[in-house]
């Protein structure tokens, strides 16, 4: 049932014999996977096997590091992200990035989520406040502080900052959301609210996590995509991918012979 | 016996009846050698600590004479005329104002617009040499910076600069000719170029302290490199940035060789940057010869070198404690601290 929720809609992001080079250093080699809409697609993989490079490819965050190289193609509706006439500022819009640890602006609460539809040009107060209230809210935040907007994100807990990170990502609108590790830096409890939060997310965004948690990938994903040595090994629903990996490797990291 | 003295010794004791003689022997000693260390290490401390109290102590002392006898006046009044023991250091103290706030709105833009260059835009083949460069700039003798300053870059403001500002701008008091070949616009000039390093590799320190995280987290959500520098990095690193501007601030308004060399001399206080000026620091340059044997006049220059060594620890200070503020404020909150990726566990739940 899994496999055919997965498999039944289009496809999103579709990545067709990526290779990036950090330098002389190969990190991807000749990826090709598609990523369906409104799902959750985890890259799971070892440390070092490119899954973290993978998503910074998407919305090209990997762009701002020197001296790094980006070849095959990878494409948002079609459109080619790594297209002459993408400006990566609008892209990023669209694809909108949660990272590994939390790191809300040390502003107040209410102006980390106001930050990104300001410099998108949005002016209005009573526009901002709805909102800073709708992604409080979408990110499941809005009852621990609506009562302390003025207050300093940095002064939540790192659970709370980490839905508020992901609130800050929500109010610009993204149609993709790219999550790098978002838990690992979060007790059991924090990452379990995490986990709901991606679920409820994923009627209205298309999410890619990279994880190096097998529990948290079959509880969160619905599809799921194995990286080892800078290479895609195996895509499938993540049911059947846990279930009956075709891969040697696949099969001994999921069940915790090596990573 | 402090009490750390009798913890090593009874710690040796008990070694003593644990483990045999030849072996305790051998620690005692790396003790000694380390209970040693510890004690030169805190006489250095101390001796630079005494150094400075000394200094300020003989100065205030030695200007005890000019302090009686003239009490306030002498730094609000200006006319210094030795032969009749009228001693009034207003104009030196305009002087170093003036010429260190010319060299400051000159050097601040300059240097924190290197630093955003060097650490943001540039590409690092770029960034490397260019840093190095102005790093070496801190490493000129301030001599040959004087010598240039005269005899390079004063014809040249002489010839090119002055004369447009002159004409230009002459309506206006802070610019109003005719133009001398040394004066105040040369000082600052020559100061800015002596201080850009301060602030350039001081600035970059703190820009390069502001987490990547937030960097990352600004562009990740569509901003420009701009917004993000305007907006999240400029912001967390302003405490920091004063503090370069600060310390930058103290070494012009110390600085002695270069500014004797370009300023003119001339104890005056003109509106005009490009007139004569005089600094407190050029005046004991040249007056110290002089003044060994005239008891009055040597007090005189003493109380100068006094206020001169009050301001510029005060800035010193003051620049160290923003610094250290910055460091503090950017380094707290680990979660959001790059560097401190072990801690970050020990974040509090939910």
């Amino acid at each position: 049932m899994l496999a055919e929720q997965a498999v039944g809609t289009a496809t999103k992001i579709s990545a067709k014999n990526v290779d990036f080079f950090y330098g002389d250093f190969q990190a991807l080699k000749g990826i090709s996977l598609d990523i369906p809409d409104r799902k959750v697609t985890a890259l799971i993989g070892p440390s070092g096997c490119g899954k973290t490079t993978f998503l910074r490819c998407i919305n090209r965050m990997n762009d701002l590091i020197d001296n790094t190289r980006f070849a095959g193609s990878l494409t948002l509706d079609g459109e080619d992200v790594y297209g002459s006439d993408v400006d990566p500022v609008e892209l990023r819009r669209k694809v909108g990035m949660v990272f590994q640890k939390p790191n809300p602006f040390p502003m107040s609460i209410w102006e980390n989520v106001a930050y990104g539809p300001r410099i998108h040009g949005v002016r209005k107060r009573s526009e901002l406040e709805e909102i800073v209230e709708t992604s409080l809210r979408g990110a499941a935040l809005w009852d621990d502080v609506k009562d302390k907007l003025k207050e300093s994100g940095s002064a939540l807990s790192g659970g709370q900052q980490q839905r508020l990170c992901i609130a800050r990502t929500i109010a610009v609108k993204p149609e993709v959301i790219l999550m790098d590790e978002p838990c690992s830096a979060l007790d059991p409890i924090a990452t379990a609210r995490i986990e709901d939060l991606i679920a409820s997310l994923k009627s209205e965004f298309t999410i890619v996590i990279v994880t190096h948690n097998m529990q948290q990938a079959q509880r969160a994903s619905d599809v799921t995509a194995f990286f080892l040595h800078g290479e895609m090994l195996e895509i499938g629903p993540t049911y059947d991918l846990f279930m009956t990996p075709q891969q040697q490797p696949t099969r001994e990291y999921i069940t915790g012979r090596f990573g | 016996m402090k009490p750390e003295q009798a913890e090593l010794s009874s710690r040796a004791l008990v070694e003593t009846s644990v483990v045999g003689s030849q072996f305790v022997l051998r620690s005692t000693l790396r003790k000694v050698v380390d209970l040693a260390f510890a004690r030169t290490a805190l006489a250095s401390g101390l001796v630079v600590i005494a150094l400075i109290l000394w200094i300020g102590a003989r100065l205030f002392i030695e200007s005890g004479l000019t302090r009686r006898r003239y009490g306030a006046s002498l730094i609000t009044t200006s006319v210094w005329d030795v032969p009749h023991e009228i001693y009034g250091a207003l104009p030196f103290i305009f002087g170093t104002v003036v010429s260190s706030l010319l060299a400051l709105l000159i050097a601040v833009p300059l240097g924190v617009g290197a630093a955003l260059f060097l650490n943001e835009t540039a590409p690092k083949r770029l960034a490397v040499p260019l840093s190095f460069v102005i790093e070496l700039l801190a490493s000129i003798p301030s001599v040959i910076y004087g010598l240039w300053g005269f005899m390079v870059l004063c014809p040249f403001l002489q010839s090119h600069i002055s004369p447009w500002i002159a004409s230009h701008l002459g309506a206006n008091p802070l610019f109003a000719g005719p133009p001398v070949l040394t004066n105040m616009l040369a000082a600052g000039s020559i100061l800015a170029i002596m201080i850009l390093p301060i602030i350039t590799t001081i600035s970059r320190e703190v820009l390069r302290n502001v987490p990547a995280g937030q960097r990352e987290a600004a562009m990740g959500l569509g901003s420009t490199k701009w917004e993000m520098l305007q907006h999240i990095v400029l912001p967390e690193a302003r405490s920091g940035i004063t503090g370069a501007v600060i310390l930058a601030l103290g070494r012009a308004i110390g600085e002695t060789m270069a500014v004797v060399m370009v300023i003119g001399n001339t104890p005056q206080i003109s509106a005009s940057i490009l007139q004569s000026g005089y600094t407190m620091p050029a005046l004991l340059a040249n007056q110290f010869n002089e003044a060994y044997n005239d008891e009055l006049q040597r007090s005189a220059l003493i109380e100068v070198a006094f206020i001169l060594f009050l301001v510029t620890l005060a800035f010193n200070i003051l620049a160290r404690v923003l610094l250290r503020m910055t460091a503090r404020k950017l380094s707290d909150g680990s979660p959001r601290n790059e560097r401190s990726t072990s801690k970050v566990v020990g974040v509090p739940a939910t």
